[in-house]
């Protein structure tokens, strides 16, 4: 059965079945075009007066602005902070996921939050926040009610249906393992952590990932860990060489400190899940500082891979072999080290297919003093560091990058690139060296060609606000075509960032569900062809740096009225075919 | 004692005359053969104080006897009689000059005995003669000291050199030799500090220096003035850019470019500065001039193993993996530990379905790279951390 509804703004989803087709493995949920044209629901940043000149000299009026909404939306979420960070464990949390977990369409946000040190020895929490999408523009704080306001010293979340109910779950990971929230369905969450067998885990967990590896139907689960790190053995601040930064005293880690084995949990298919981690081949047992995982079928092969992002050591790229077992080919795939064989502080993890090759090329932030990598996909996992080339590495070197996306700003059909930025060591503001703890964000705008142009300065002053960001997803938060940013800061609230002005391009979003394929359709992938515009994407779980992305699929489509032909790749092997749809704003 | 061990192999006698049955009193030649197997069997014996009595005896009863002269020295010079030793050895090197082991100790004997002079010309006349390894690096030693002594560093650090061909690990000699080329530095520093102190060429050294320490502020100043005094300093242009081009901040690397535009100026032959203004140009995405840059330092310099690698890089960017395999085969010919080498061929060799060769690059890559870090970690540790382990161990967590 292929369901469309409308995902149109200020419209409740609405389901309108166009035809029964039991071939079908699985169903289209959600596909809406709509003529970029929307009548402007949400109120101006404050920021609006004091538009700044174009340093590029390229026409800002091309070139969305993205505004900060955060006011406006009603988010008042303040992420706990140390004004020394005297520990690592301090430093790192801040992943925001958007979760639809009341299925009306439009994407939810949950933020982690984290105590710090002399809070958790005093046995004080943190509460992270649950906001309701009021589809109004602006969003609830529904946290006590939702039950998600505890979980643990979070450090991120990502989103996954385990037990195929068609309610989106959410995985919050934390300094001491995670926490398996089950979605009811009714607007509360249940804490099935230890009857879903995932207890066992006390480490340092950071970036987790949902994705169904072995193709049975059931989303498994990969949790990344970090820092072999414990509260009752702190390392002193500043005590030696790896607790300096350019001789200024800083917290010590990761460099010096034991990193952590990482965690792949088997969905058995009845709520609970087995560790699995040694069989399958990635269990870490160098134990590398894991901060970011995420599932892609990066060879096309319909099994989904696994990349890794380790802190200051190789990465892991695990090719799937269908048999539940995978092999690290990072090396071999020139994914492990950069160009010149140097491990980089890996940090967040972005995938898009930049070029309309069909297959997704990585983009991953890094400390300053390094710069944030591309690596081009050349097929059959082979990987090209293009940083330079195309234009992404420069003007990034400054920074200490986390959250990242490939997202469309202008609906041209190509996405863009965007990062979140922000020190580890409050101190460096002291250090004399021209980098500061509070960072600006960073955007790079796709050309077409292969190569990505620096339009920070463009794109208007919010993300030109230095802040010591962590977390990124991106989202169609309105459902209006226009891809927000939900930026989590480390230090204080978070920023919403939403594209105004700029071209009426149009696009077309997909919210998928599957029946023989896992529930939330976890890297399954969609091709758009919309005359000479080829573009394709999957559907993932986790990513960016400790966040997850709305889970629906969206595609700019430049000019082009009409989608030739849609093909959906599902997980299960079978591939669905749409042919000329049609763009219609408002009716289905 | 390794000239000990060496020199007791010199010992070397005539097989002993029988001895005389006649009851006569001995004759001088019986008196001579006594003394000999006397002194041969205390050597056997390891008695070498009786071995010197007989040879001494010997040796009043036959002073034109080399053998005798010179195991007599040498005996003498292990018992530290260096005073005693030299007349023997003297007199067993005038009846045959080529006894180069013999000069060699004479040498020592000399030097520690006080007499420099004919301590050095008997040093400088054996060392490059002698072909035991340990002998000579015991020679050459005090070569290097008598040289230093006097201040004749370059000639010490040519003998550091000649050593350090034979033996290239030996941690004693590199020190010796580091610790020469460093002093040289000195000397020259001062001598042109005294000479020129306000010449280009003495803010250049002090750049250098400055550079070397870290000092990235008044080492660029240093270089500035340099070029402003003279504007065709060889080498200035280069060194400066070098400095600014691996500068954190952002605005002095950007200054590096012009820097070796200026070199190329200067000498249109600079192989180096092309292949740095190539990585500018490849890290700013500008492939095309990139590769004309790396083309034309290939074209100075075929085997620069740097901007072979460079070169390739930017070829696989262009998608021309084929040439780009030749030129890091070529880099690891060049240098067969170049690990970013043997990492960027593995991918390729991987893109090409050559797995097993891919695996063995890696191999090769992982290797060399070990090693590197091993080194970077030592002089980490030496350098940075040094007295500080035992309580940085106590810091970490257990």
């Amino acid at each position: 059965m292929t369901c469309v509804s409308s995902l149109a703004s200020k419209i409740p989803m609405t389901q309108i079945c166009l035809s029964k087709r039991t071939v079908f493995s699985a169903a289209v949920l959600s596909l809406a075009l709509m003529l970029l044209l929307q009548e402007r629901i949400f109120c101006q940043a404050t920021q609006k007066t004091s538009h700044p000149a174009s340093t590029s000299g390229a026409a800002s009026a091309d070139i969305p602005q993205l505004v900060d909404i955060t006011a406006s939306a009603g988010i008042h979420f303040d992420h706990l902070s140390t004004p020394e960070a005297r520990y690592i464990v301090e430093s790192m949390s801040g992943g925001v996921a958007l979760i639809d977990y009341d299925r009306d369409g439009y994407p939810d946000i949950y933020f982690t939050n984290a105590q710090n040190v002399e809070m958790a020895l005093a046995g004080k929490k943190a509460k992270s926040a649950l906001y309701h999408n009021n589809r109004d523009g602006t969003f609830t704080d529904v946290t006590d009610k939702s039950g998600v306001g505890y979980p643990c010293w979070a450090m991120g979340a990502a989103v996954g249906d385990y037990n195929n109910d068609g309610w989106p779950d959410l995985l919050v990971t934390c300094f001491g393992g995670v926490v398996m929230y089950r979605n009811n369905g009714d607007g509360t969450f249940t804490d099935v952590t230890k009857q879903a067998g995932l207890g066992g885990d006390t480490a340092w967990a950071t970036g987790a990932s949902f994705g169904d590896y072995d193709g049975d139907g059931w989303a498994d689960l990969f949790v990344a860990h970090y820092v072999d790190f414990h509260l009752d053995d702190l390392p002193t601040f500043g005590s030696r060489k790896t607790c300096q930064y350019h001789n200024v005293a800083v917290q010590c880690g990761p460099r010096g400190l034991k990193g952590f084995r990482d965690n792949l949990y088997h969905n058995n298919g009845d709520g609970t899940f087995t560790e699995v981690s040694k069989e399958a081949g990635v269990d870490d047992a160098q134990g590398f500082f894991g901060l970011t995982a995420v599932w892609s079928d990066l060879n096309g092969d319909g099994h989904p891979d696994l990349f890794v992002a380790n802190d200051g050591e190789p990465n892991y790229l695990y090719k799937n072999d269908g048999s539940g077992r995978f092999t690290n080919v990072a090396y071999q795939a020139g994914v492990a080290v950069n160009e010149d064989g140097a491990e980089q502080a890996n940090m967040g993890v972005a995938l898009g297919d930049y070029l309309h090759t069909g297959r997704f090329s990585i983009g991953i932030t890094h400390f300053s003093e390094e710069y944030a990598a591309l690596y081009r996909n050349d097929g059959d996992l082979n990987f090209t560091d293009v940083s330079h080339a195309a234009g992404i590495a420069q003007g990034t070197t400054s920074y200490v990058g986390w959250g990242d996306a490939f997202f469309d700003l202008d609906n041209d059909g190509w996405p863009d690139f965007f990062m979140v930025n922000g020190h580890v060591y409050p101190q460096v503001n002291v250090a004399g060296i021209g980098t500061k703890y509070r960072e600006p964000k960073l955007l790079f705008l796709n050309e077409h060609n292969g190569n990505f142009r620096n339009i920070s300065q463009d794109a208007g002053p919010a993300i030109q606000i230095p802040q010591v960001s962590r977390g990124l997803a991106v989202g169609d938060l309105f459902n209006d075509g226009r891809l927000e940013l939900v930026v989590e800061n480390l230090e204080g609230g978070p920023m919403i960032l939403r594209p105004e002005g700029g071209p009426r391009n149009h696009w077309i979003s997909f919210a998928l569900l599957g029946t023989k394929s896992n529930r939330l359709a976890l890297n399954a992938r969609v091709r758009v062809t919309a005359g000479e515009l080829v573009e394709e994407d999957e559907v993932r779980s986790g990513g960016s740096y400790l966040s997850q992305n709305d889970l629906r699929l969206h595609f700019g489509l430049g000019k082009h009225e009409r989608v030739d032909k849609v093909e959906i790749f599902w997980p299960s092997g079978t591939k669905e075919v749409l042919s000329q749809v049609a763009p219609d704003p408002f009716t289905h | 004692m390794s000239v000990k061990a060496v020199l007791f192999t010199l010992l070397f006698f005539e097989a002993a005359a029988l001895s005389s049955f006649c009851q006569a009193p001995p004759s001088k030649q019986d008196q001579i053969n006594q003394h000999k197997q006397l002194a041969q069997q205390y050597l056997r014996q390891q008695r070498p104080d009786l071995a010197i009595a007989e040879l001494q005896a010997l040796v009043a009863l036959e002073p034109e006897n080399t053998d005798a002269q010179g195991n007599l020295g040498v005996l003498l010079f292990f018992r530290g009689d260096n005073a005693g030793a030299i007349p023997h050895l003297r007199a067993a090197l005038k009846a045959q000059p080529d006894l180069w082991k013999i000069q060699g100790l004479l040498g020592l004997a000399e030097g520690k005995a006080g007499d420099g002079d004919a301590s050095r010309q008997d040093l400088e006349a054996a060392f490059p003669h002698l072909t035991e390894e340990k002998f000579k690096a015991e020679v050459g030693r005090a070569l290097m000291d008598n040289y230093t002594a006097t201040g004749d560093l370059e000639k010490a650090a040519s003998v550091a050199s000649t050593l350090l061909a034979a033996q290239p690990t030996d941690r004693s000699l590199l020190y010796t030799s580091y610790r020469l080329y460093s002093d040289l530095a000195d000397r020259t520093m001062l001598t042109l500090a005294l000479t020129a102190p306000n010449s280009a060429q003495m803010h250049q050294v002090m750049a250098r220096e400055l550079a070397r320490h870290g000092d990235e502020a008044p080492a660029i100043a240093n270089y500035r003035e340099a070029i402003k005094i003279d504007p065709k300093l060889p080498g200035a242009h280069f060194e400066l850019g070098s400095l600014l081009y691996n500068s954190t901040d952002e605005n002095l690397k950007a200054e590096a470019e012009a820097e070796f535009k200026a070199g190329l100026a200067l000498n249109p032959n600079d192989e180096k500065a092309y292949v740095m203004l190539g990585m500018i140009s490849a890290k700013r995405g500008d492939t095309k001039a990139a590769y004309d840059y790396y083309s034309r330092a290939l074209q100075l310099q075929p085997d620069d193993g740097d901007a072979a690698l460079e070169m390739a890089k930017v070829l696989v960017t262009m998608n021309q993996i084929e040439k780009a395999q030749q030129l890091l085969e070529h880099a690891i010919q060049v240098d067969p530990s170049d690990s970013v080498a043997h990492y960027r061929l593995s991918t390729l060799y991987r893109r090409q379905g050559k797995a097993e060769e891919a695996n063995k690059e890696i191999a090769e890559y992982k290797k060399y790279k070990e090693m590197k870090d091993q080194l970077q970690k030592v002089f980490h540790d030496m350098r940075v951390e040094s007295g500080q382990q035992n309580s940085d161990d106590a810091d970490l967590p257990k």
